[in-house]
């Protein structure tokens, strides 16, 4: 059935659609989950160098039932602006049993939008970030999509609304195609199909 | 297994950002929709994409997304529309950057001379006064994509299976570019 049903979906016809019943609103996700965030200073070990580091600006989201964080987020450099405040690089920490060095560096990066809700307040714009952040928790459900932007963490406190996710490391396509002037054709091929499989992502499930 | 059923109404390739040099990852999910399908019980209701059953077209709303993207039907916002579609539409006006290096109009609608050139089938003879030509079969899939009446643009199944996306020939590997991720 759900095999008929996604090949149903991905060859119907607008007509198919237009006999499958009135057109009707779209439907609602459910809510945004967010955690409570937690800022703080704290002691940093790098396990390569061995250093211990003094570092300040850690977010992390604190259970209400005291239990350790699974991860913290250093938040570094700026990467850029957004509607409703800042894009900001990360390194992600990993808890550690040691109450002087409570964090550990790792290799992984992530990027936070940082949104000030005064600012989502006073703008009231089309994009409501709250429903972005529902949007990335439900096509992530199954866990995380190549292709697809999921969200690891979200976390706000009385001022801000933090959304984590993977870090990319190259800018975006319009950055690529700018510079190359246009691309030739089997490159555009090869991103295309990404774009694609994306469609594909969205329509059904992740394991099709 | 959790079942998607999303259209995400703002796809551009501004919207799309590159990890390594070789995986795009589509971002901005803020304009997202659940789209509605037919209930299981084949009654007048309303189901989601578990009752696995055939959407349904979405009622009009307010215009959104980036000017060169959005669909003509969407500008409208007069008449119903196919959530899944509009993102099709959208893919293709990608695709025609990325080969082309420039947006085929600012809106499309018919106050746009570019946008009543392409939908009255004349985006090869376009992009030749251009002087930008692209191969044949990437002008028929473009052109197959762009058109205007919703009915007579291909389905995501058929854009998969055009010969031009099903060409071997795809090279990933990208030219230098300045390493500033999420720029905007």
């Amino acid at each position: 059935m759900d095999d008929f049903a996604f090949l149903h979906n991905a060859t119907a016809t607008f007509d198919d659609l237009l006999m499958n019943g009135d057109p009707c609103a779209p439907l609602p996700f459910e809510a945004a989950r967010r955690g409570r965030a937690e800022r703080v200073d704290a002691h940093v070990y790098n396990p390569v160098t061995h250093d211990v580091l003094e570092v300040s600006n850690i977010i992390y989201e604190s259970h209400p039932d005291g239990r350790p964080p699974d991860r913290a987020y250093w938040v570094g450099r700026k990467l850029k602006k957004c509607i409703f405040g800042v894009v900001k690089e990360c390194t992600v920490l990993l808890y550690r049993n040691d109450a002087n060095v409570p964090w550990e560096v790792t290799p992984a990066k992530a990027a936070v939008k940082i949104m000030s809700w005064q600012k989502i307040r006073e703008l009231r714009h089309i994009e409501d970030p709250q429903q972005e952040v529902a949007a990335m928790q439900y096509v992530s459900k199954n866990g995380p999509h190549p292709h697809v932007m999921g969200v690891l963490d979200v976390l706000q406190d009385e001022d801000y609304l933090l959304m984590f996710m993977p870090f990319c490391s190259s800018g975006d396509l319009f950055g690529f195609v700018q510079q190359a002037g246009r691309f030739p054709e089997p490159m555009a091929r090869y991103w295309f199909r990404q774009i694609l499989e994306v469609r594909r992502h969205l329509s059904q499930r992740k394991d099709h | 297994m959790q079942k998607m059923g999303v259209c995400h109404r703002d796809m551009s390739l501004e919207n799309i950002l590159v990890d390594e040099y070789k995986t795009s990852v589509v971002i901005d999910l803020g304009m997202c929709l659940r789209v509605p399908y037919a209930s299981e019980d084949g009654g007048p209701g309303v189901g989601d994409v578990n009752a696995g059953t055939l959407r349904r077209l979405i009622r009009p709303l307010i215009p959104c997304g980036k000017p060169n993207y959005i669909s003509p039907e969407v500008l409208r916002s007069s008449e119903p529309f196919d959530g899944f579609a509009i993102d099709l539409w959208a893919s293709a006006v990608i695709l025609f950057i990325m080969l082309v290096g420039l947006p085929p109009w600012e809106f499309a609608r018919a106050e746009d001379p570019r946008y009543r050139m392409v939908v009255r089938g004349g985006l090869g003879k376009m992009l030749q006064s251009w002087d930008r030509q692209i191969s044949p079969q990437a002008t028929d899939l473009l052109q197959r994509m762009l058109m205007e009446d919703p009915r007579a643009r291909l389905s995501l199944e058929e854009v998969k299976c055009h010969d031009w996306v099903l060409s071997e020939d795809a090279q990933g590997a990208m030219p230098a570019a300045p390493d500033e991720g999420w720029r905007g």
